[in-house]
């Protein structure tokens, strides 16, 4: 055994000379959706020892099973984050597997983004590959994204990596398409965009080559990396075109922003109150009215009977009920609060903000800023309170 | 973190809204409420629109509102709520929600004001009752046309052209 990897298993792919599964056991990989790509490419990195966080906010459906080998009809109905974490556990007891049956963009923490390596992307809409992109920039992680066509036999494959050198997935996009994935309640119905359709050899050819080009970033071979560069493969008629993204100056995504030196606090978002943030973790050099940022957006909600007024994380539809069990109105937004603005909300937990598991959010005052890592706590399990 | 390209289009904002302040100052006023630039303010229009009271539908001058510039602005869109009058009878309104038209980008603060004066004064409304917020009130709209809009004033230069801030 090495590093928990038994020597037996990996006695035939010893012999490659680059292949080292010890380095890539102590890697971690955020894998963004587990549908037709995220399922081939989940087995992939559980085959090759590589930690692995799943997150998708779906449960399995019937239509599923044409492509994912990691689900059955007894699993219809439930999370596919969490099925495909047991599945994976069984393929490969030596890799650790967590996730989290949640939203991208509402319950997953920065901190996770953080403490990965890298960030594959099987995601099936624009919206989310934006924010897949923007977070892994964040991190200063690189982002792989991949795409397939069930009609035309094609799929492509991206990866973006951080920084302000190269192109990012927003470089790329249409100004105009910003419209199209900028759904916002209450306005708009929901546009029930139906999904590309997919076939499992197509899935598992792009995922394949989405691992490998996470293999060989995390094996530090960057050299057989092409960054920006799109490859998309015509399957039907045997084609490879290779396309360089350019880098576009009125790119919407701020390529110079990350996030850099947290600061760990010793207690999760379900065991932290607004007060605690100033009263305990906030620095004194940051003068008399820190101003905490949780660089969500936030509502502020009024109960028209007794008068209080809460915080809730804003998620669309969302629907929010006063202890009284009156219903709340919103009365505003926010993401930051000053110590003075804060005194009504001093005792609310963060968690019952909405602000999830290993979050990282920051404060600051005369000058100088801090950024504030909750611990993670809540991998293994389903995140319950959803709205998707 | 100071995201660069949130923080210039805030300071943008701010100086366009301050202008449009100034050159409408009768029909329409702002208050910076958070942030540095400015990402969270309070207008207040001096336009008509109409409420529903329990005598029926009446006309109500004065709309206060919230406009917030969320955390990923301006690829998100702005989110504007409507603070009084509570009981504002209007298609793409319900109360503190409004609809106004897809976002873009590439819209400033100021087009947002203006597009919001008109829709409260019923100068711009939606007449499809799928896509309206209240349906009570697309219906009247619907059969109410020739009386409406109820406030033919819109945020305008001196000169009398049509501000598009863009």
């Amino acid at each position: 055994m090495t590093n928990g990897i038994p020597a037996e298993r990996y006695a035939s792919v010893d012999r490659i000379s680059w292949y080292k599964p010890d380095v890539l056991a102590k890697c971690t990989v955020m894998l963004l959706g587990v549908g037709a790509l995220g399922n081939h490419i989940a087995q992939h990195l559980a085959l090759n020892c590589v930690r692995i966080l799943v997150v998708d906010r779906d449960t399995v459906s019937l239509s599923n099973l044409t492509r994912s080998p990691l689900f059955t009809e007894a699993v219809v109905g439930r999370w596919k984050a969490e099925v495909a974490a047991e599945r994976l556990r069984i393929m490969n007891p030596s890799t650790a597997v967590h996730f989290i049956a949640g939203d991208i963009q509402y319950d997953v923490g920065l901190a996770h983004f953080l403490h990965s390596d890298i960030v594959i992307g099987g995601l099936d809409s624009r919206l989310a590959r934006m924010l897949a992109n923007r977070y892994a920039r964040l991190a200063g992680i690189p982002y792989i994204d991949g795409g397939i066509d069930g009609e035309s036999l094609t799929g492509r494959v991206c990866v973006h990596l951080p920084g302000d050198e190269d192109a990012c997935y927003e470089c790329s996009v249409n100004p105009a398409s910003y419209t199209d994935v900028g759904l916002t309640y209450p306005c708009d119905n929901e546009l029930e965009v139906p999904g590309v359709p997919t076939l499992s050899f197509g899935a598992a050819f792009i995922a394949s080559v989405q691992v490998a080009e996470a293999v060989k970033l995390l094996l530090g071979m960057n050299e057989y990396v092409n960054p920006a560069v799109e490859m998309r493969w015509d399957m039907l008629h045997h084609t490879v075109l290779k396309t360089r993204v350019e880098k576009n100056p009125d790119c919407m995504v701020d390529h110079k922003e990350h996030i850099n030196n947290t600061v760990r606090l010793p207690v999760p978002v379900d065991q932290c109150t607004v007060g605690d943030i100033f009263l305990r973790f906030a620095p004194a050099c940051l003068g008399k009215n820190p101003v905490l940022d949780f660089h969500r957006d936030i509502s502020v909600l009024n109960c028209t009977h007794c008068g209080k007024v809460t915080l809730a994380l804003a998620r669309p539809k969302a629907q929010h009920a006063c202890t009284c069990s009156t219903r709340l109105v919103q009365i505003g937004y926010l993401h930051a609060l000053s110590r003075s603005d804060a005194q009504q909300f001093l005792d609310i937990r963060l968690s019952d903000i909405g602000i999830p598991d290993a979050d990282i959010i920051s404060i600051c005052g005369d000058g100088a800023n801090y950024w504030l890592e909750f611990p993670a706590t809540l991998c293994s399990k389903v995140t319950e309170e959803r709205n998707i | 973190m100071k995201n660069r390209i949130r923080f210039t289009r805030l300071e943008r904002d701010y100086c366009d809204l301050r202008k449009l302040e100034t050159e409408c100052a009768t029909l329409f006023s702002i208050d910076a409420m958070r942030g540095n630039p400015p990402d969270t303010y309070v207008l207040y229009y001096n336009l008509t629109t109409l409420v529903k009271t329990s005598t029926g539908i009446e006309q109500h001058t004065g709309v206060r509102a919230v406009l917030y510039c969320p955390v990923d602005y301006p690829i998100d869109g702005v989110k504007v709520l409507i603070q009084s009058p509570e009981n504002i009878f209007h298609p793409n309104i319900r109360y503190p929600h409004v609809c106004l038209s897809r976002w873009v980008p590439s819209q400033s603060l100021c087009e947002v004001v203006r597009r919001l004066a008109m829709l409260v004064t019923y100068q711009s409304y939606t007449m499809v009752e799928q896509e309206s917020l209240d349906r009570e009130a697309c219906a009247f709209a619907r059969r109410r046309q020739d009386t409406l809009p109820v406030d033919h004033r819109q945020l305008v230069r001196n000169n009398g052209m049509r501000i598009e801030v863009w």
